[in-house]
């Protein structure tokens, strides 16, 4: 066992509360899907994703006991999501929503992920990272699939398009938030990356897969 | 990210977007994609080297964003074929991934 295993459990106790935010988040998306008509693949996907993602909170939970079992008392209440987009349409706010939960940060959590996959070595992460990447594979799907459904109209995808700029821009703050950055201790082989390797996986992703896929839908910022 | 990009692009975009494939635009890869110029609705049997099976280049035609209207068929057989991340590529008797692409683990995102 690592000395660095407190620090190391303190990092992966903060994405168990990510994980069960992201649920949280994907109950919303659902219902703000199935208001704005969304295609049943899109709603089976959504389905999932919420049972995924508390998933990947206990499995999170999981790594923090293997690094330090008391850890696992503290409390894990996942933060309070802001409510953005309210005063949208179903339509637009579920594209919104989408974009930015499933195309953009869900796209990235893949290739972050598979960065962190890489690296990793103790065996307890690599299984919860792999367990990871598999189901966040499907949420990302999920968005690219319902940008391209004929359920987002011409309009909407404008809207969508927009709103991008801002929208990317928010996302990668989330991700080399300072606070997260603080827990980062550069131990990759437990898959707790240094805040400049997720920094560069982030940009990566955004580059040269979340813009190149919003561009190939006509969507380009 | 390098080679890796293009993977996560078909493994995400060229996937997710076929799920719906009446939608939007003709999904076509970018420049740094490992098979450019491929649209999703045409995915490529052929060999481990990323060649086509009778030895062409793994291309497909120009693409065209006005010529979706074939694209169902094939775009659906992708995302049916798509065994994702699990490390478990679908393979045909002769070894080929079933999912049409060239070369499995670089464009359908199995995570060996």
């Amino acid at each position: 066992m690592t000395r660095d295993g407190p620090a190391i459990a303190a990092y992966w106790s903060h994405r168990a509360a990510s994980e069960a935010r992201a649920a949280t988040l994907f109950e919303r998306l659902l219902v703000d899907l199935r208001r704005a008509g969304a295609e049943d693949v899109v709603l089976e996907l959504a389905e999932r994703a919420i049972a995924d993602e508390h998933r990947h909170a206990a499995t999170c939970l999981e790594v923090v006991a293997h690094y330090d079992p008391l850890a696992v008392a503290r409390d894990h209440e996942p933060p309070a999501s802001p409510e953005a987009h309210v005063e949208e349409e179903p339509e637009l706010r579920a594209a919104l929503h989408t974009a930015a939960f499933c195309c953009i940060q869900e796209s990235i959590a893949c290739a972050w992920l598979d960065g962190c996959l890489r690296r990793a070595k103790e065996s307890v992460v690599l299984e919860a990272l792999h367990a990871m990447l598999s189901d966040e594979t499907h949420h990302a799907r999920l968005g690219w699939a319902h940008m391209a459904s004929s359920r987002v109209s011409p309009a909407t995808r404008g809207h969508v398009a927009a709103a991008l700029p801002d929208l990317i821009r928010s996302c990668i703050a989330s991700w080399v938030d300072p606070e997260v950055s603080r827990l980062a201790i550069d131990a990759p082989e437990h898959g707790v990356p240094h805040p400049d390797a997720t920094r560069r996986l982030v940009l990566a992703a955004m580059d040269e897969v979340v813009r190149p896929g919003f561009a190939s839908l006509g969507m380009a910022e | 990210m390098g080679d890796r990009a293009g993977r996560w692009f078909h493994t995400l975009v060229v996937v997710g977007t076929a799920m719906t494939a009446c939608g939007g635009s003709t999904a076509v890869d970018t420049p740094s994609s490992p098979d450019a110029g491929r649209t999703r609705a045409q995915p490529v049997v052929g060999t481990a080297d990323g060649g086509g099976a009778d030895g062409s280049a793994a291309v497909g035609p120009d693409p065209s964003p006005d010529t979706d209207a074939s694209a169902a068929p094939d775009a659906a057989a992708i995302v049916a074929a798509c065994c994702g991340p699990v490390g478990r590529c679908k393979v045909d008797d002769a070894g080929a991934p079933v999912c049409g692409f060239s070369t499995c683990c670089e464009y359908c995102g199995c995570i060996q």
